[in-house]
């Protein structure tokens, strides 16, 4: 589903070149729950910005879905991200004036769905992470778990191939870290192909798979040793 | 999708009301000073021209400033009617002020004296009665036509004729009736020599009232009477006046049309700096949501979505500005006409769109920059902005 072929990110910052991606090349497959693990700097993020459509590649391909990513218009690739991705990220990401359930719309919003539509599969995502009842407070009414569950839940709700998480459990204490890491297992299992970026190997070892990165190179863990 | 944008803008508004007031205020004040002043000067040169219209149908009022020791007779008038083809008629006219009373009630009247030709040639058209006709003139007839003033304030009654009335002590009948030009004027018409019988007025030519044969254009008749009367009075154009009102009222109207238009220039650069306040803060918005900006446009909106979410905020800042600045001029025009009580002040429907209008103009045109800087902000930079 996700390949990358020999990718690079490169950065220029004051004159210094930073390869942020270096030479990536790396096959991700349907239903897979990956966990991509590494130190600080060492281009987690800037992986999963490429993965998610968010930036683009500098050298190489990207191609997710036997599409060719580079080719798309800034509103195509909004479209792709729409339609085809899940974020979840370490912070949230979630907009404080809006409530849970208006956060959670906000995707289908975008895809133009109608309003009575929209609230079935809002409840439908709401409930899946078990936060419905939590449906009319905003963000900042809710605890950085729960938060993180609205969040899931807008990432799940416009039914995407690929779920993308940037630290999802960083802010979060380690019970609630066990929670979220529990619902992830539960939707692998229903199907969803999971992304998971992490620096922490307590988690990274609860993926089927583990590939580490260290200054913008990737290698795949070998779970058998 | 475009309904969720109008929610959101609206959202938008009501979060920061007391920013979104004052930068409604700017457009608020620019739409009150273009409306109202634009209001008051149309509403000044309504009254002139009613006022105006008042005063009956269109003649040249001739006045002789200076006869030259040669003043003018009848048979100059027979002169000038030959003389000048464009001029239909001529009737000479004198003016006084009589005490007009009947028993205890009284009144300084404003008494013209006239021919029998006066009705015709000015237009006067009786409510009640008769006209004065030649045989009255010659014989210097006491009879006397008043208007509803004069009727009301003497008699309490506008059935009036067949009354007896004194005009400086002399027992007048009062035989018709005719409309009073405006609210505090007392107006008395009566023949022409009896004007100078009772003393009211000397016997002479001097103030005329001359009707064209063209009703729409009164210019060759002036042309010819002004060549005519000059030859007249020894080649001296200073020796006597004549008065077009269509002239002066063109030539108010136009003086009028500058005031609006210039006004309304003024208000409207109140109005465009009041669509600069609205860029501002826009552009404030823009920056503070950056984030906002960015979250939006990971989980797929596209670029003309947040476009249209923020030229929307600012359309609706600038409409809803515009309607409240028409309903205070509306309300500060209605306390005008109360204060100002010969005038009426009315907001016409045009200058309304106008406004309406102008709001929607500097809404789109100073909402379009920041929108489009919010819409092209690189989704990635965006979220990683830390608010
Ligand atoms: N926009 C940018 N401009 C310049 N350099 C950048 C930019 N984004 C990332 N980098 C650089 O690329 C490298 C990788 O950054 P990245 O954010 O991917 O690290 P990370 O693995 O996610 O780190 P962390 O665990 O701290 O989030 C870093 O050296 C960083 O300084
Ligand atoms: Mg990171």
């Amino acid at each position: 589903m996700i390949k990358l072929n020999n990718v690079s990110k490169i950065y220029n910052v004051g004159g210094e070149v930073i390869k942020a991606l270096d030479d990536v090349t790396l096959k991700i497959e349907e239903g897979e729950f990956v966990a991509i693990i590494g130190p600080s700097g060492s281009g987690k993020s800037t992986l999963m910005n490429i993965l998610g459509c968010l930036d683009v590649v500098d050298i190489g391909k990207y191609i997710l879905d036997g599409q060719e990513i580079e080719k798309y218009t800034d509103d195509q690739l909004a479209k792709i991200r729409n339609r085809k991705i899940g974020f979840i990220f370490q912070s949230f990401n979630l907009l404080n004036k809006m409530t849970a359930e208006e956060n959670v719309g906000l995707p289908l919003i975008y895809q133009g769905m109608k309003d009575s539509e929209i609230k079935v599969r809002v409840k439908e995502a709401l409930e899946k992470v078990g936060i419905y009842h939590r449906r009319k407070h905003t963000p900042l009414e809710l605890s950085g778990g729960q938060q993180q569950r609205v969040a899931i839940a807008r990432a799940l709700v416009s039914k995407p191939t690929l779920l993308l998480a940037d630290e999802p459990t960083g802010n979060l204490d380690s019970k609630t870290s066990a929670d979220i890491m529990t619902l992830f297992h539960l939707l692998n299992d229903e199907g969803n192909t999971i992304v998971l970026i992490t620096h922490d190997n307590d988690v990274a070892k609860q993926a089927k798979r583990q590939i580490r990165i260290f200054d913008g190179r990737c290698q795949e863990v070998n779970l058998n040793v | 999708m475009f309904k969720q944008s109008i929610k959101m803008s609206f959202k938008a508004i009501s979060s920061n009301k007391a920013r979104s007031f004052l930068t409604m205020l700017g457009i608020i004040i620019g739409v009150m000073s273009l409306v109202v002043l634009v209001s008051l000067a149309s509403g000044a040169t309504g009254s002139v021209n009613d006022s105006m219209n008042s005063m009956g149908k269109n003649v040249l009022t001739t006045t002789i400033m200076d006869d030259k020791g040669n003043p003018m007779v009848q048979s100059d008038i027979d002169e000038i009617l030959e003389a000048c083809p464009a001029i239909y008629d001529i009737s000479p006219y004198l003016s006084g002020i009589a005490n007009v009373k009947n028993g205890s009630q009284y009144e300084s009247v404003s008494i013209t004296g006239v021919q029998s030709n006066y009705f015709d040639v000015k237009g006067v058209e009786l409510i009640d009665g008769r006209n004065i006709i030649d045989i009255d003139d010659k014989n210097g007839n006491y009879i006397i036509i008043i208007d509803e003033n004069t009727a009301n304030l003497l008699f309490n009654s506008i059935d009036v004729i067949g009354n007896q009335v004194y005009v400086n002590g002399y027992d007048f009948t009062v035989i018709g009736l005719i409309e009073s030009a405006s609210d505090d004027s007392y107006t008395g018409i009566i023949p022409f020599n009896t004007m100078t019988r009772i003393g009211l007025s000397e016997s002479s030519y001097k103030s005329f009232y001359v009707d064209s044969v063209d009703q729409t254009d009164f210019t060759l008749a002036k042309e010819q009477l002004e060549m005519h009367l000059t030859a007249r009075f020894s080649y001296d154009d200073e020796a006597f006046r004549i008065m077009d009102v269509t002239v002066m009222l063109d030539a108010m109207n136009e003086i009028n049309s500058i005031m609006m238009i210039l006004l309304g220039g003024i208000a409207s650069i109140s109005l465009v700096v009041g669509g600069i306040g609205i860029m501002n803060i826009m552009l404030v918005s823009v920056t503070e949501r950056t984030k906002e900006i960015g979250i939006r446009k990971a989980i797929g909106a596209p670029n003309r979505s947040i476009l249209l979410q923020f030229m929307l905020e600012a359309l609706v800042i600038s409409l809803l500005g515009g309607f409240i600045g028409l309903i205070l001029s509306f309300i500060i025009l209605q306390i005008a006409t109360v204060l100002v009580s010969t005038m009426t002040f009315t907001i016409s429907g045009s200058i309304a769109l106008i406004a309406i209008g102008f709001s929607v103009f500097v809404g789109v045109v100073f909402g379009l920059y920041p929108a489009y800087k919010a819409a092209k902000k690189p989704t990635i930079e965006a979220l990683r902005h830390s608010v």
